[in-house]
């Protein structure tokens, strides 16, 4: 009988404090893409709400109940954070698990959105909910999960390439707040 | 020379520094240029075409003359303005364009050479012998031509970029900045004020005058301390916004750590990218010269940079001074000298009637100084009375002022021209000329303090207003509020070269020859003569050299035109504008389960794949790669391809959506069965190819190439948002869920049925065959397809598990006689097959030309089809896939050689095809490729040659049909 | 330059895909004639004022969209989705 073992995105990787910012891989969770057939997000929302407590979000938009989040991730799509892994339910959407196919990085910190302005084109200061965009050259989404604190996903084939981005731009913060 | 009690750098704080490799020393606060005019050095540089002394002519970003390089080895910084240079403990600058040494610089010889070297000599001179512009001129004009010179070593300085967004950008940081800022920032509005410079004030910083009740640095002070404290404003220092662009963007160049000796981690430069939805310009004014005989004397220079050596670093040129001016201005410079203790030869204002505002200084209204003496620093002046007759007097600086150009430049980055005022004789900003931007202050021609703090004030509360705050705005200071007074002159008559242009060296002489050989418009004025091309794009020149022109071409400043202005408004070094995207970061780095960092990878895209897996001993990649095509063709290979595009289909209206982007059929496909499909582009050419399975009836699996997935994933996109709707299906990548991994060969099925929780047969797995399985209790997912031609299967897993089947599945192959295999192998098993890759499907090849013109479905349209059926797409004459094998011993058969008829000349005209894809084939123990040729399948058995051009390699090939190994296909269903 | 995506907001155009005009919308039917396919496929006008090109949201949602924008002073004046645009 054949025992495969498990291995995360961030391989090797542990969280760092670098100057006041915070960059830690986070822990695995399931992921389910959502994404309702044409002219079924209302009939979705229902069927989501009936089973989980939560609808699906509006563009940019985050719904929650409990410790399951459901995050906007594009036109017609959203995964489902933390819920368990979804079955054959019988809703009017595209079910896919992305448990595996989605590093997630936590950056927190009083400075946190200083080092994203590095990498992302959109103002990370002042966003709320969640976003698909570009951290440098890698296509992911952002969550405003707080004052303070941000989550990004990105494909985990970019994991490392995510980490060494946001901890590089974080280094650079930290030795510009240095100077004289 | 020092001045005492003046300036407000720290003389508790002195600094040591090197300049052309002698010791100076300054004061914290001090600029490389304050700091040696403070140690007595006139002699800076020297110019770009004649090689003429030059000394410091400004006080700011706009400084023609004074470009030094600093630091040294791989952070050489060339063409650095010394009055931009902030200084600092160990400062190393050395002068550039001069051999061997500033003070005596051979190329000085180029002056004696003038005559010949005037306006467009370049379009005149070097022409004769033809021979020698290559072999001679032209290298020799190289070596001379160039201001600094770069290290020539890559850098190790780190160059950032960053985002920022605000509602009101304010441009400058003086009176009017200040004022824009604080109204906007109490109205509410989320404000970034920038100034290029270290400290925030403007002209206030160089100005000896009350705002307020107070000195005006004091205000300035106060009014940092203010916006400071507020959480809506954000303060940037030592950063130049460098052009305005569409839709409210702007460029702006911080300069992070050119003040410190070591940046110790720190960026040296951050190049940031700023979305403002309303903007104020307060970018001040420039002064600009009078251009007279050798005006460009060492010690001459700027009135109003005269006036901020003194009242900001506390330091004059030398002891005995002149102003000569057209303006009320000037006099406040004599006035601050005198006041100061430095004695002030003449006030000489070109206006007769103009009263003296400087109060006890020797005057001559109505005079004009005519020439400057003095090689190498200045030594006397000539000047005119009124009645014409003329008289020297000896001094060794001379501050001259021609007056004031608002700095309207950003307002021009859009492509208006700006407009002409003839009571202040200068341009200022045509409305709304950027959307969304308002020009405050000097920079639209408001000189005096309360103007500015006032119009600031302004600007500020109406882009607040517009944005929807409410804005009351803040209390304005009293302040001096003096009339703009002057009276036009551009340049003085007389003999001599008079200059305009000192960074390109261009004369009033030059314009007035551009003008007389008809180069007339301002346009062509400027590339005859190159007035305003140098770097500082002809800041302080531009309006003399028009007003020039204007007078040798009998027209009115209006009539002439001006140039536009184009970003960066100061150079920015290319390193900040590409910053985040040196070595790693211009790309990530995709990794597969299974990568390993200690085999040789080749880069896929973004991806990195094994070319080879080498066994202890093999010493070349062909070694390896021939033992692992025979280990997977006799016994079992493991390859990962987990890198191919898959996309996760589902609704009952797949199939009509595939139907549509494929070229053949899959609505028809049954649950469990995968098939090959052909994916055409609009007009015609093949995009991609891959094969696509359907799991379940509402559930498919596509994949893509690695190197189009991207590709394909905006082609369904466009599919389905532009012309499919309402079909009831959603798509999305899965490519990184599941890790994949190829197990092709004769003892495939034998090594999986050692590893399923259920075991398969040939039944119950046919070729072509899908479905989920289970491995050690984890779903999985199996199809079976093949690429290497062999039995074989994909099998697929959620990506946490992909390293450890990876390992898995090799130590059972390598115990069946097999092991790893990389893209080398690949490739040469596919070749072998006849299977095609991008090197075949390049976008210019289509399913007619690769022989899959049947497989163009006729009974429905797909993307492509209209235009495929186009009578040039499918003539038979076109160059249509082929093998290729060499017939001579050692015959090499390279990508990219050309086909010809076996007796024609190898040249463009009897082109008949190229080859796309080489190899050596272990299986058949020769060379084979493959490639395209007109007319190709009929043309099996002919002996056809084969010329690669650049590798000088000839041979030649019979040409056979694509698949050369198995071609019955056995080996696929076995 | 700034796009406006109905879904993400206003956004780099770094984050965008350029396709080419609007046009490309109108797919003539399979069995049009030649010409017709060679207009949709070739011609295009190239007017120095308003034209309507395709933009996808590459880095973004995804969305397919078209952008109004002058040519001449670059404004643009409306970014749709174009389910919104196409009527078929």
């Amino acid at each position: 009988m054949v025992n495969l073992k498990t291995a995360s995105a961030f391989q090797d990787v542990d969280a760092k404090q670098i100057g006041t910012v915070t960059v830690c891989p986070a822990d695995e969770r399931v992921l389910t893409l959502i994404a309702p057939l044409p002219g079924q997000t209302p009939a979705l929302t229902e069927a989501m709400e009936g089973a989980l407590g939560l609808g699906f979000p509006e563009p940019g938009g985050v719904t929650r109940a409990g410790d399951i989040r459901c995050v906007w991730m594009g036109r017609d799509q959203a995964v489902l954070i933390g819920s368990a892994p979804l079955a054959e339910w019988q809703w009017p959407a595209l079910i896919s698990d992305q448990s595996d196919g989605w590093a997630v990085l936590k950056v927190s910190g009083p400075e946190a959105a200083e080092v994203l302005a590095r990498s992302m084109p959109i103002n990370v200061r002042a966003m709320e909910g969640a976003a698909r965009t570009q951290c440098g050259h890698i296509p992911i989404s952002v969550s405003r999960i707080g004052p303070e604190n941000y989550e990004i996903m990105c494909f985990r084939s970019m994991a490392h390439s995510l980490f060494r981005e946001i901890a590089h731009s974080a280094a650079l913060l930290a030795a510009r707040r240095e100077l004289s | 020379m020092r001045v005492d009690g003046k300036g407000r750098i720290d003389r508790e704080a002195p600094l040591t520094f090197r300049f052309d490799g002698h010791d100076h020393t300054g004061f914290e606060g001090d600029t490389l240029a304050s700091a040696l005019m403070g140690d007595g050095v006139r002699l800076m540089g020297r110019s770009f075409k004649y090689h003429r002394p030059r000394g410091v002519m400004t006080a700011g970003s706009e400084e023609p003359n004074a470009l030094v390089t600093t630091r040294s080895g791989t952070r050489s910084d060339p063409n650095v303005r010394a009055t931009v240079q902030e200084l600092y403990e160990g400062l190393e600058a050395r002068s550039q364009n001069r051999w061997p040494s500033l003070g005596f610089d051979l190329l000085g010889m180029n002056d004696l050479a003038a005559p010949f070297l005037g306006a467009g000599f370049y379009y005149k001179t070097f022409m004769w012998p033809r021979a020698f512009w290559e072999k001679l001129y032209e290298p020799a004009i190289r070596r001379a031509a160039g201001l600094g010179a770069l290290s020539g070593k890559a850098t190790d300085e780190i160059y950032e970029k960053a985002f920022a967004f605000c509602d009101v950008l304010v441009i400058g940081g003086g009176p009017a900045g200040l004022m824009a800022a604080l109204s906007a920032g109490l109205a509410g509005a989320d404000v970034i004020l920038c100034d290029e410079d270290a400290e925030f004030g403007g002209r206030l910083l160089a100005e000896a005058e009350q705002v307020g009740d107070a000195p005006a640095f004091d205000w300035v002070q106060d009014t940092v301390a203010r916006l400071n404290s507020m959480d809506n404003v954000r303060l940037m220092t030592r950063t130049t916004v460098t052009g305005a662009y569409d839709q409210g963007s702007f460029g702006a160049l911080e300069r992070v750590a050119h003040h410190v000796a070591d940046a110790a981690g720190a960026p040296l430069e951050c190049f940031w990218r700023i979305a403002a939805k309303r903007s104020v310009l307060c970018a001040g004014a420039l002064e600009r010269p009078v251009a007279f005989r050798d005006n460009d004397r060492p010690g001459v220079m700027m009135a109003g940079a005269m006036r901020s050596y003194l009242n900001r670093w506390g330091v004059a040129p030398a002891k005995s001074l002149a102003v000569f001016g057209n303006n009320d201005d000037a006099h406040r410079t004599a006035r601050d000298l005198a006041q100061a203790g430095v004695h002030v030869a003449a006030l000489i204002d070109s206006r007769a009637d103009a009263p003296n505002l400087a109060g006890d200084v020797p005057y001559f209204p109505g005079h004009l100084v005519t020439r400057a003496y003095g090689r190498r620093g200045l030594e006397a002046i000539q000047l005119r009375r009124p009645d014409g007759s003329q008289f020297k007097m000896h001094v060794q600086g001379l501050g001259v002022s021609g007056g004031w150009n608002p700095s309207l430049h950003l307002s021009c980055h859009m492509n208006v021209r700006p407009e002409w005022r003839d009571d202040i004789a200068a341009f200022v900003p045509r409305p709304d000329a950027v959307p969304g931007m308002r020009v405050a202050g000097s920079a639209c021609g408001q000189f005096s303090t309360a103007e500015c703090l006032k119009s600031g004030a302004g600007a500020g509360q109406e882009a607040a207003q517009d944005l929807g705050f409410a804005a009351s705005g803040p209390q304005l200071p009293d302040a001096e509020d003096a009339p703009y007074r002057l009276r036009r002159l551009w340049a003085v008559e007389g003999k001599g070269r008079a200059w305009l242009d000192f960074q390109n060296d261009v004369t009033v002489k030059d314009v007035v020859q551009a003008a007389a050989e008809n180069f007339a418009s301002v346009e062509h004025m400027k590339r005859y003569t190159t007035q305003g091309m140098a770097p500082d794009q002809g800041k302080s020149s531009n309006m003399l050299a028009l007003a020039v022109l204007a007078d040798a071409t009998g027209r009115g400043i209006p009539e002439t035109g001006t140039t536009t202005f184009r970003p960066p408004y100061t150079p920015v070094a290319i390193a900040a504008m590409g910053a985040g995207a040196q070595g790693k970061t211009y790309a990530p780095e995709r990794f597969t389960t299974s990568h390993d960092d200690s085999l040789p990878n080749i880069e896929a895209g973004l991806w990195y794949r094994p070319s080879y897996v080498p066994k202890a001993g093999e010493k070349t990649w062909r070694e390896s790669c021939d033992r692992e095509v025979q280990m997977v063709r006799s016994a079992v290979g493991i390859c990962d391809v987990s890198t191919l595009g898959k996309i996760d289909l589902q609704g009952p209206d797949v199939g009509k959506l595939l139907d549509f982007v494929y070229t053949n059929t899959f609505g028809s496909l049954k649950p469990g069965r995968a098939r090959y499909g052909l994916m055409l582009r609009e007009d015609g050419f093949v995009m991609d190819d891959g094969t696509c399975a359907r799991l379940d009836d509402n559930r498919w699996l596509m994949t893509s190439t690695t190197a189009a997935a991207g590709q394909v994933m905006r082609h369904l996109d466009w599919v389905q948002q532009a012309f499919c709707p309402d079909l009831a299906l959603r798509f999305t990548s899965v490519t990184e869920q599941w890790a994949q991994f190829a197990v092709a060969g004769p003892k495939s099925r034998e090594l999986l049925n050692d590893l399923l929780d259920q075991p398969i047969s040939d039944e119950t797995f046919p070729f072509m065959q899908c479905g989920v399985v289970s491995v050690g209790g984890i779903t999985a997912r199996l199809f079976r397809i093949s690429f290497s031609g062999e039995h074989a299967y994909e099998i697929a897993v959620p990506a946490r598990y992909g390293a450890s089947l990876f390992e898995t599945l090799v130590s059972r192959a390598e115990v069946l006689g097999g092991g790893a295999y990389g893209m080398e192998a690949l490739n040469v098993m596919r070749i072998e097959k006849g299977h095609i890759t991008h090197a075949e499907i390049h976008g210019a090849t289509t399913a007619f030309d690769i022989g899959f013109g049947r497989m163009i479905a006729a009974k429905k349209d797909c993307v492509g089809k209209a235009m495929a059926a186009r009578p040039g797409l499918i003539d038979t004459a076109r160059e249509q896939l082929v093998g290729l094998r060499p017939v001579d011993a050692g015959g090499e058969a390279p990508s990219g050689a050309h086909l010809f008829d076996a007796g024609a000349e190898p040249v463009r005209e009897n082109d008949q095809g190229y080859v796309t894809s080489t190899c050596f084939s272990p299986s058949l123990g020769e060379v084979r490729a493959l490639g395209f040729l007109k007319n190709g399948p009929d043309r099996h058995g002919e002996v056809v040659k084969l010329v690669d051009h650049m590798r000088g390699i000839e041979t030649r090939c019979e040409v056979t049909d694509p698949v050369v190994f198995d071609p019955e296909g056995g080996r696929l269903r076995g | 330059m700034r796009l406006t995506c109905p879904l993400c907001g206003e956004r780099d155009s770094r984050e965008f895909y350029y396709q080419g005009a609007a046009s490309m919308l109108n797919r003539p039917p399979a069995d049009a004639a030649g010409q017709e396919w060679h207009s949709y496929m070739h011609l295009r006008d190239n007017p120095a004022g308003e034209v309507r090109d395709l933009w996808y949201h590459q880095d973004g949602c995804g969305s397919w969209l078209v952008v109004s924008r002058n040519t001449v002073t670059h404004h643009i004046s409306s970014v749709d989705l174009i389910g919104a645009q196409n009527a078929g």
